[in-house]
This record gives structure tokens, sequence and C-alpha cells, in this order.
């Protein structure tokens, strides 16, 4: 995360750590979106488990109930 | 005379044979219905039971398709309550803490529920030739 505060520090950091000063950055925006995208994403594969275990749990032989007499 | 009789006599054994025989052909008929009422019964009460138990299974689908939506309403609810525009810009050192954090556990949320014995299938199946071909 880097503002104008720790800008100068970030910058001074991320050249002594990576020797360039070239990256990529992502607005605060974009941020929202990409992890509202995330949260799509593991709300699918979430749900896509539910409706397995469903169908496994339907498909899914019972036991024979006893003859009445 | 005695004739007449005679006659009126075989006739009247001839029509309780008859009946008799009807008889039991319809005693016969109401066992094979029976049985016919009693395997239809039987049908109805599983199919009544299988038709509970789908019930069951879908209202029970229903409440975990809804909670696996949980996570999302809180993330909106959470961005849409804060500015982190104006917090990254106040507290940032925090603010990376915290969404590194978050950051992380998101990772672990994903592996924990796409993991292969995680009521997902065995990744024993299919086949085992490695070409997509």
């Amino acid at each position: 995360m880097v503002s104008k505060e720790n800008y100068n520090e970030f910058v001074k950091e991320f050249e002594a750590k990576n020797g360039a000063d070239a990256y990529i950055a992502i607005s605060v925006k974009d941020y929202e979106n990409l992890s509202l995208n995330f949260a799509e994403l593991r709300r699918y594969i979430e749900q896509q488990k539910q409706i397995i275990v469903y169908y496994e749990n339907a498909v899914k032989p019972e036991d024979t109930p006893p003859k009445e007499k | 005379m005695i004739l007449v009789l005679l006659a009126g006599a075989g006739g009247a054994f001839m029509y309780v044979k008859n009946l008799q025989a009807n008889l039991e052909t319809a005693r016969a008929n109401v066992a094979k219905m029976e049985v016919a009422l009693a395997t239809s019964e039987q049908s109805l009460k599983l199919e009544r039971a299988e038709s509970q138990r789908l019930g069951e299974l879908n209202g029970k689908l229903q409440g975990d398709l809804q909670k696996a939506e949980q996570y999302g309403d809180e993330l909106r609810a959470t961005l849409q309550k804060h500015n982190l525009t104006h917090l990254a810009n106040k507290k940032p050192g925090l603010i990376e803490k915290r969404m590194q954090d978050a950051t992380n556990k998101l990772w672990d949320d994903l592996e924990s529920i796409t993991a292969p014995d995680n009521g997902m299938q065995s990744t024993d199946s299919g086949t085992k030739d490695s070409n997509s071909n």
C-alpha cells in the first residue's frame, strides 16, 4: 500500500530489493474490483461443490427397508 | 310332469354351477387386485419417502448455496462502509497489513475448498494419460 506519505520510502525499499524502479501498480478501485471478483470465484467454487454433494447424495442408493409382515 | 320337474332341477343345477364358477373367478380377481393394491401402496410409500428425502436435500442445498454468498456479501458491505482510498492515505501501514492478512486468508480458503479430500471427486478417477489430445 503506497500513498504520498510513504512513496519515497517505498521507492527506496523497492529499488534495494529488486534493483529497478519499474513496478506494476493497481488503483484502489481496481483492487476492490479484483477482490470482489475473487469473492465471486470463491462463491462459484463453493456452490459447485455443494451442487456436486447434492447430486451425490440424491443418487446414492438407500438401504432397502425391511419388508412389512 | 316328471320331465318338466327334471328339466327344472337340471336347469337350477347348471345355474348354481355357473354361479359357483363366477364366484371363483371373482375371488381370484379380488386376490390379484389385493396384491396389485399392496404393490401400489408400497410404491407410493417409497415415492413419498424419496420425495421427502429429496426435499430435505434440496432445502440443505439452498441453505449451503446461500451460505456460500456470505463472504461476498460481507466483502461488499466492508468496501461500502469504508473509504479505502482515504484509509490508505491516512494509515497505509495498517491497511497494508490488513489487506495482506485478508489476501493470505483468501488463498488459504481457496486452497482448502479445492483440496481433493474436501468433498471433491477423487483424483484417481479418469485417465492416467497426461496427453491432452
